[in-house]
């Protein structure tokens, strides 16, 4: 199970709602309190320029708060702080002596003085309680009410999808023309009237081309489009033609050569529209 | 004097909304308070008279009033055709649409995966880093899924996104933003398209209820090019194709669309015509109309490589060729064993066109009855199979990520629309009693265990669609209620 995502830099721990919103609103009231001072005075009065500049200041300073704040990712491995111009900190979770409740946060503590102070409000704590729980050594976690706390705040875990991990889930539906691609006679570039000693002659002979990184024995042609020929390809063609009983299936569908001329997409009205999805303007998709 | 405590009310009684779940207004409400006080220091501004901070002041504005107001506007149409997707999601996260205001972080994600779908170059750390920032997304719904859709695009995992995609589709109007269901639907229908599915492109663009206007075109110009009976004129496609967007890259479909002549490219009459004169080799002209049918697959293609087979089965050549051949190669298998292993990977390999192609057209060839045949067996086995699998999962509470328990559901949503359609009662009736109880009690698990209430709620809907389909009063009043149990904030 991936608890940290995709990333090698993990979960982040950030702020959520409820902290920003009460932010905004301290820095509302103080920006209530300066235009109701300010409203009254006098036009021209110089405080008012130097007063309305440290306004601007602090709306850039807000965000600014929140993007030069520590900044926590946690992990598999462990938990790393970055502190923008500052060098990072990482603690591995097996160097963890304790882990103790500070204040509605969490505090932790590592060898060589390391010490890292978790808000309450920080968003991701949920995996970073499941990541303490299932990987710091229980001894080092000491007191039942902080590992209750951390099992509380775990509940809500949901681990993260492997989705863009795993491997491409395909509809049932395979695809018809793959079976033309790897026939054995488009593979090794042979005729079906070949005979056996061709079949062997000519496999050996793209594998040393193969083997030497020739570019013209990399692809092939098909009546489906091009082909990409492997070292294990080849192999796997001369083997099938090895077998008689394998090998007239294959003529059968490798005659379709000398027969099926490629398809011009733009003869046919309902063809497909290669272009689909360049047309909205999507590069790769 | 100035109110504070009647500020400070507010402010907190749109937080309580927003904890409520009515998310949106919170979002409008802080923009107005934005805006309030930028408009404040603006006219405190220019009635101290200080040019010096005038200046920076407007310029600020005319930057920040459009992505204040009209933040999906700005961010479609200016942020995202730049192609940069931090700088999407970063001005996303700081000013997110009001429609998707329950999935802020969600919809910022999503912004940045358009923007990555536009990039020139992009490194596998963005998307990433993308789908780092959409796991921080607690309550995932229709802007999480496509934004998921887009990121698996962008990967290269077209199934993946095509099943997610489908899901957001299947929304209603109400759970979904316009902007989310129009990338989804506009994506599926590029992606039918691209594969020469145009069944699938009529179907997604003219026969879903609301209409957007790109897919709609697309749906008109696929019509056209199927020949389904009710394709629009020249004059609705000059019609649609001026009203819709991306009209210079869609032009040559268009011309496409007016070469081909109204509900004539699927007259099968028309696709035997076409199929020339009696071949000599029925064997090589059947290999032929095969590698054509897979090479560029339409419906008169299809036509063409099913009667070309059907010839070639009944060819005294073709049993001649194999015997001569089997001789020369001193083969163990007899004649019809071989020959029975060509027309099983024959049917195999026209199974998906026969599935997808119209049940008047398969009938006509006995090849192509065949392989529409053994593609539904498959789904109806694939059904069943991923029945089971909710049944066993339900009952011993084996969880999946939401985003893939979404993708289990497309999937087994998708498998028996492919059945039903033009399938007769018995067979909507079969389906919906394999599927019911287990696919009910998945539901009812999500919605109630989980919380997971939209795709528990969009699971009910289905089954009560195919359910009053097939008369099923009781299945369907259980259904009815859970329902209108609704789908969550």
């Amino acid at each position: 199970m991936s608890a940290g995502g995709a990333t090698s830099k993990g979960r982040a721990l950030a702020f959520g709602w409820p902290v920003r919103l009460f932010v905004l609103i301290v820095f509302a009231i103080f920006a209530v309190t300066f235009i109701a001072e300010t409203v009254g005075a006098r036009p021209g009065e110089r405080w008012i320029g130097a007063a309305i500049i440290a306004a601007v200041a602090a709306l850039v300073a807000l965000p600014s708060w929140f993007v030069l704040r520590p900044h926590w990712y946690v992990d598999e491995r462990g938990i790393e702080r970055r502190i923008p111009l500052r060098k990072r900190a990482f603690l591995a979770w097996h160097d963890v002596t304790s882990v103790a409740s500070s204040g509605p946060g969490f505090s932790v503590h590592g060898h060589a003085g390391a010490r890292f102070v978790l808000a309450g409000g920080l968003g991701g704590l949920d995996v970073f309680s499941y990541l303490v729980l299932t990987h710091v050594p229980a001894d080092r976690i000491p007191g039942d009410a902080v590992r209750r706390r951390l099992a509380h705040r775990a509940r809500r875990f949901r681990p993260v999808p492997a989705y863009a991990l795993a491997p491409e889930v395909h509809d049932a539906a395979v695809d018809p023309r793959a079976r033309w691609r790897e026939n054995p006679f488009f593979v090794l570039g042979l005729s079906p009237e070949c005979s056996r000693v061709d079949v062997e002659r000519t496999g050996q002979k793209l594998l040393g081309l193969l083997a030497i990184g020739s570019a013209a024995a990399r692809t092939y042609p098909t009546p489906v489009g091009p082909g990409e020929r492997t070292e294990d390809g080849v192999r796997a063609a001369v083997a099938e033609l090895r077998d008689p009983d394998r090998r007239i299936g294959h003529e059968i569908w490798a005659r379709a050569a000398a027969a099926a001329v490629p398809a011009d997409p733009r003869a046919d009205a309902a063809a497909p529209w290669a272009e689909a999805m360049a047309a909205l303007g999507w590069r790769r998709s | 004097m100035i109110p504070f405590g009647a500020i400070a009310a507010g402010v907190l009684a749109a937080n309580r909304r927003g904890q409520q779940g009515d998310a949106a207004s919170l979002n409008v409400a802080m923009r107005f308070l934005v805006a309030t006080f930028a408009l404040l220091f603006v006219i405190l501004a220019f009635q101290q008279h200080l040019p010096f901070v005038q200046v920076p002041m407007l310029v600020a504005s005319v930057a920040v009033v459009p992505l204040l107001f009209f933040p999906a506007f700005t961010l479609s149409r200016v942020v995202v055709p730049l192609g940069l997707p931090r700088l999407a999601h970063a001005v996303a996260r700081l000013s997110p649409p009001v429609a998707s205001s329950a999935e802020m972080r969600a919809a910022a994600v999503f912004y940045g995966a358009l923007a990555a779908l536009r990039a020139r170059s992009l490194d596998p750390e963005t998307l990433a880093w993308l789908e780092d920032r959409l796991t921080h997304e607690v309550t995932l719904r229709a802007t999480s899924l496509a934004a998921a859709g887009l990121l698996a695009a962008a990967r290269g995992r077209p199934e993946s996104a095509r099943l997610l995609f489908a899901a957001v589709d299947a929304l209603t109007w109400r759970t979904a933003p316009r902007a989310v269901r129009r990338v989804a639907r506009s994506w599926l229908v590029a992606d039918a398209a691209r594969r020469g599915d145009f069944r699938l492109v009529a179907s997604l663009g003219r026969g879903r209820g609301s209409y957007m206007r790109w897919p709609w075109l697309m749906g008109a110009i696929a019509e056209r090019l199927i020949g389904a009976p009710r394709a629009p004129s020249d004059a609705v496609l000059y019609f649609a194709w001026i009203a819709a967007p991306h009209r210079r890259a869609t032009w040559p479909m268009v011309r496409r669309a007016l070469a081909a002549p109204r509900g004539a490219a699927g007259d099968p009459a028309r696709a035997r015509e076409g199929a020339g004169d009696p071949p000599l080799d029925p064997l090589g002209a059947a290999l032929r109309a095969h590698a054509a049918s897979l090479g560029a697959p339409s419906e008169a293609a299809l036509l063409a490589a099913g009667r070309a087979w059907d010839a070639a089965r009944d060819a005294p050549a073709t049993n001649a060729l194999i015997a001569r051949r089997a001789l020369a190669l001193e083969a163990r298998s007899s004649v019809d064993a071989v020959f029975l292993r060509l027309v099983e990977s024959v049917e195999r390999d026209l199974e998906v066109p026969a599935a997808r192609a119209p049940a008047h057209i398969v009938a006509t060839s006995p090849t192509l009855a065949a392989a529409a045949s053994r593609a539904r067996q498959r789904d109806l086995d694939e059904i069943d199979l991923i029945a089971k699998r909710l049944t066993r999962r339900t009952a011993q509470k084996e969880t999946l990520h939401v985003i893939e328990e979404w993708m289990e559901w497309s999937s087994l949503r998708r498998l028996c629309e492919r059945v039903l359609r033009d399938a007769d009662a018995s067979v909507h009736r079969a389906v919906f009693t394999s599927i019911f109880s287990g696919t009910c009690n998945y539901a009812v698990w999500l919605f109630n265990v989980r919380g997971e209430k939209l795709l528990g709620n969009t699971i009910f809907r289905w089954l009560l669609a195919v359910g009053r389909g097939v008369a099923d009063e009781a299945a369907t009043k259980l259904l009815t209620k859970n329902v209108a149990a609704g789908h969550g904030p």
